[in-house]
């Protein structure tokens, strides 16, 4: 059995998506050796800052027509790797290939052959190199152990999961000898260990006679250091952030890094402190013609809809005046800190910024944390603290959505879109809201009155974007995806809550043996009513003792079923449910549906339309199959 | 504080230009011609008309020039500290069309000619995106740190406007300042002023010509009268078209683009900002497509429709030093293997 190592360097790649990139170029890897009868047995990738690696193992050494493989191996080679996908941000013109970064070596070896390939414009060899200024020359690797062994014995660790764990404990020891706590901060974690290939970590002190709020200090740590913070209570008093080398000889990247922090924070002291010199309503009425985005109108007109917009959702959560009163205030001020001069060099502190300054200028908490946590920065929070502060970032997001999709049908799938719609989506149920997604969005799409007839196109669009987002944010509530389809499927309404109640229901169940049988007796309805047609059912016609004993059961469980499934009693309805199920079996087992003569199966077909009901009406029991192992529920029909 | 005696930037430039003249014979033997600065304030090297109105050139071309840079937007700092120097700075541009492969090792390299023993600190290039929305250059490379602090930017230019630049020219632009205060070969003088490297570091970027500079913009220039002379200069580039004076012309969407930074330092932007903005860069890209059409022109005759050129005619080169892949991937004349390892 032959081995496949693959390396592609470049000077630098963009850290975002490369491991995505490098899991597709094995994919496509696997996929086009296996159309050429090279079936790998095992597979394995990494990735760094300056390589991303593949290695597959357990190739045959011939191809099928008995000769070598490595030409095969080439042009599989070749082609996986023009076909890698990188985001559209990342793509140029850099060469044939479309490489983010200029390639500038690879190493392809199968079953110690040089692979005749060429990737990025660059033939492939049997040579890498280390670390760009500590072990910058070039070696042999003979295989993939040699190449981990060797690349390890220069310090480089090419599993970024390990990276990873290695950085998280370092950072933890750091801030412990610094007193502190490090405030955690995943995605930043992740990011710094793709970005180095020999973990080391600096730590380094922050003054403490910077007058500046944490989140001020945090921002400005991770944009121009990639630091994270580390707090004493809510006092920052350092920072610690990776380094691509295991020492910092003689302090230099802590002195280096300590004194770039301390210019952008001490500049960020006094732009912060003249930033408090205007008040936030002035500031408010200066924002008020700006435009940032043309689909979204000037900063005036988006706050005077989003007043509208939020009085309607208040009025469908029954707030009190004053809570709306607060809305409407927080609203007015939203968008005051876009002149700020902390906001234009951070754009992630949008809202925060406004929040403190709201805070410093005596505003109540409720509209302080309501304009803080409503923001459009990366720093705010995923929930915003209170009703009113919820519903303050609804109104916002929901407009914004709502204008720049009704401006545009191809902007339904842009990142803005899809962020905007999962926070609506997320704030919804996260915060466990009984407001309608349909209705809101058709208020919000009321607001655009220059859409005339474009209306009920836009409307449209807006609810097939938020029930995509519907999907996604279940998904990470940690729903599985034919649950989801289940619950969405069935009859539940558009009241979050309630979908939220129905899903942790079906979840509770999903250990229940019942389930596998009332699910497959609920595929096996949908099967055989697939495309039959209504029909009227007869009594008379019941002939069997099973479709008989099964017509007395549905009334009898009908009510009872709908009993326990709204006062949550969801065991006590599968087993209703299982009931049925037996039921349903039972009929399977001794009546004959196809009869030949047309009026008994146009019977037979209509009681079990009638049974049906129960098995789609509270949960559509049918996109729920089961595994043969037994292990559950599982993914339905999809392949 | 001992920086403060350092009050104008006369008493950096014994540092700097040791680093310039380092720089300078590097990029010599690696056949870049030395090109001066231009004249009148712009917000980066990319945007000087020696690199900008070359980009779509159809002939190889490599330069290298120390240009000082202005951005008004990001003043704020300079004005109350002084010390982020990001509101003017000393920049050494160099541009080599097509771009180079290996751009980066040879950045690393020209890094070690100042005297930094790069084993012994942290180097790191980070991802970098360069958006030049007043001129319409984009690009893609990396921000190179060393100890943490940003010193250089490298980016292979790759649009322009609508247009590709196929093969892409690579840009190296070294922050001399920043560099000033780590490499040996300029801090030491400084540390030797300032007392301590800390301080030797605030020193370099403290000058009171730039604190001023950022009090003019923030709070002297008249927004009525810069809007006048933005539209004033807009006509002059105009006229200039007309009569085929694209250099002068493309300086004048300069002085715009300077104009309209100043506003947005001033927070006056406005949809007005925006429109004059927008005019501004399609005025910039008519002039890089016109000195295209003259150079593709000349290259026709054989002979260079401008009079720079004769004035400089190394620029042009049509060899590749031996060793060096052009961006392209095809063999260069003089280049090594193509052949990895």
């Amino acid at each position: 059995m032959a081995e496949l190592l693959l390396e592609v360097r470049t000077g630098g790649y963009p850290l975002g998506p490369l491991p995505n990139a490098t899991r597709e170029l094995k994919d496509q890897l696997v996929r086009r050796l296996r159309d050429a009868g090279l079936v790998a047995r095992q597979s394995a990738v990494a990735w760094g800052p300056r390589r991303m690696t593949v290695i597959l193992r357990g190739l045959p050494e011939v191809s099928a027509s008995g000769t070598s493989a490595l030409a095969q191996v080439a042009s599989a080679v070749e082609a996986a790797a023009a076909a890698v996908e990188w985001p559209e941000a990342y793509r140029n013109e850099l060469g044939a290939t479309p490489w983010p970064r200029p390639v500038t070596g690879v190493l392809a070896l199968f079953d110690g052959a040089v692979v005749p390939a060429t990737v990025g414009g660059i033939a492939a060899g049997a040579s890498t190199v280390g670390h760009p200024t500590l072990s910058p020359r070039r070696f042999r690797a003979l295989d993939g152990d040699d190449y981990g062994r060797k690349l390890a014995e220069r310090g480089i660790e090419v599993r970024p999961a390990e990276r990873s764990r290695r950085l998280t404990q370092l950072f933890e020891s750091a801030a412990e000898s610094a007193g502190g706590r490090v405030l955690p901060d995943p995605d930043l974690v992740e990011s710094l260990a793709h970005g180095c290939e020999i973990p080391g970590v600096v730590v380094g002190t922050i003054e403490p006679e910077l007058d500046l709020p944490r989140e001020l200090i945090q921002a400005c740590c991770r944009r121009h250091l990639r630091a994270l913070v580390v707090v004493q209570g809510e006092r920052v008093v350092a920072f610690v952030t990776a380094i691509d080398r295991p020492d910092d000889p003689e302090g230099r990247v802590r002195r280096g890094t300590q004194c770039w922090l301390a210019t952008q924070l001490t500049a960020l002291a006094r732009q912060y402190r003249e930033d408090q010199r205007v008040p936030l309503a002035e500031r408010a009425e200066r924002v008020a013609s700006r435009v940032s985005d043309p689909a979204l109108g000037s900063f005036g007109a988006r706050v005077e809809r989003s007043i509208r917009l939020a009085a309607g959702l208040c009025a469908d959560l029954e707030c009190e005046r004053h809570e709306a009163e607060t809305v409407a205030r927080a609203l007015r001020l939203l968008h005051a800190d876009r002149g700020c001069g902390v906001v234009r060099e951070m754009p992630e502190l949008q809202g925060v910024v406004g929040g403190l300054l709201a805070r410093t200028e005596g505003l109540p908490e409720t509209v302080w944390q309501a304009i803080y946590d409503a923001g459009s920065g990366g720093l705010t929070r995923v929930l915003p603290r209170g009703r009113a502060a919820q519903v303050v970032a609804l109104a916002d997001r929901l407009d914004a959505l709502t204008a720049i999709v009704a401006g545009s049908a191809e902007s339904q799938a842009s990142p803005q879109v899809v962020e905007l719609a999962d926070r609506v989506v997320g704030v919804l149920v996260e915060a466990g809201l009984p407001i309608d997604l349909d209705l809101a969005g058709g208020r919000a799409v009321r607001l655009h009155p220059e859409l005339g007839a474009r209306a009920a196109e836009a409307l449209a669009s807006v609810r097939r974007v938020l029930a995509s987002a519907l999907v996604r944010v279940l998904r990470r509530q940690g729903f599985a995806a034919e649950e989801i389809r289940a619950v969405l499927a069935a009859d539940v309404g558009r009241q979050l809550p309630l979908i939220v109640e129905r899903l942790r229901g079906l979840r509770s169940l999903r250990a229940e043996p019942e389930l596998r049988a009332v699910a497959q007796a609920a595929r096996r309805l949908v099967d055989i009513l697939h495309e039959a047609p209504e029909s009227v059912l007869d009594v008379a016609l019941l002939v069997e003792d099973a479709e008989k004993d099964l017509y007395v059961l549905l009334p009898k469980l009908r009510r009872a079923l709908e009993g326990s499934m709204l006062a949550g009693r969801y065991r006590e309805w599968l087993g209703m449910m299982a009931t049925l199920a037996g039921a349903v079996d039972r009929f399977f087992r001794e009546v004959l549906v196809r009869d030949e003569v047309d009026s008994l199966r146009l019977n037979r077909l209509a009681l079990l339309q009638s049974a049906q009901r129960p098995f789609a009406q509270h949960v559509r029991l049918a996109e729920l199959v089961t595994q043969p192992s037994g292990s559950g529920i599982s993914a339905a029909t999809s392949p | 504080m001992t920086g403060e005696r350092l009050d104008d930037r006369a008493s950096a430039p014994p540092a700097v230009e040791t680093l310039v003249a380092a720089l300078a014979g590097f990029w010599s033997q690696r056949r870049c011609v030395q090109l001066p600065a231009l004249d009148r304030p712009i917000a980066a090297a990319t945007f000087a008309p020696h690199t900008f109105l070359r980009l779509r050139s159809p002939r190889p071309w490599r330069i290298a020039r120390l240009q000082e840079v202005q951005r008004p937007a990001r003043a704020f700092g300079a004005a109350f500290r002084g010390a982020v120097g990001n509101a003017r700075r000393l920049e050494y541009q160099v541009a080599i069309h097509p771009a180079l492969r290996a751009a980066d090792r040879l950045l690393i390299k020209s890094l070690r000619t100042l005297g930094l023993e790069l084993a012994r600190h942290q180097f790191e290039l980070r991802e970098h995106r360069l958006e030049t929305n007043l001129v319409g250059v984009s690009g893609v490379g990396w921000k190179a740190f060393l100890d943490g602090v940003p010193v250089a930017r490298l980016s292979f230019l790759v649009r322009l406007g609508e247009c590709s630049l196929t093969p892409p020219t690579v840009e190296i632009v070294y922050l001399l300042e920043r560099l000033a205060a780590v490499s040996p070969l300029a801090s030491a003088r400084a540390v030797a002023v300032a007392g301590t490297e800390r301080e030797a570091w605030l020193a370099v970027q403290r000058a009171q010509a730039d604190r001023e500079l950022a009090r003019y913009w923030l709070e002297v220039v008249d927004p009525v009268a810069t809007r006048q002379r933005l539209d004033e200069a807009d006509r002059e580039a105009e006229r200039c078209l007309e009569r085929s004076l694209i250099w002068p012309a493309y300086e004048r969407v300069l002085e715009s683009a300077h104009l309209l930074e100043i506003l947005r330092a001033r927070d006056l932007e406005s949809e007005d900002w925006e429109v004059r903005a927008e005019r501004c860069r399609r005025r910039a890209l008519e002039c890089a497509q016109r000195w295209f059409d003259r150079e593709k022109a000349g290259a026709q005759t054989n002979e260079h429709a401008n009079g720079y050129a004769n004035e400089y005619p190394n620029v042009y080169s049509n060899e590749c030093p031996n060793g060096e892949i052009g961006i392209e991937g095809s063999p260069r004349p003089g280049a090594g293997g193509m052949r990895d390892g």
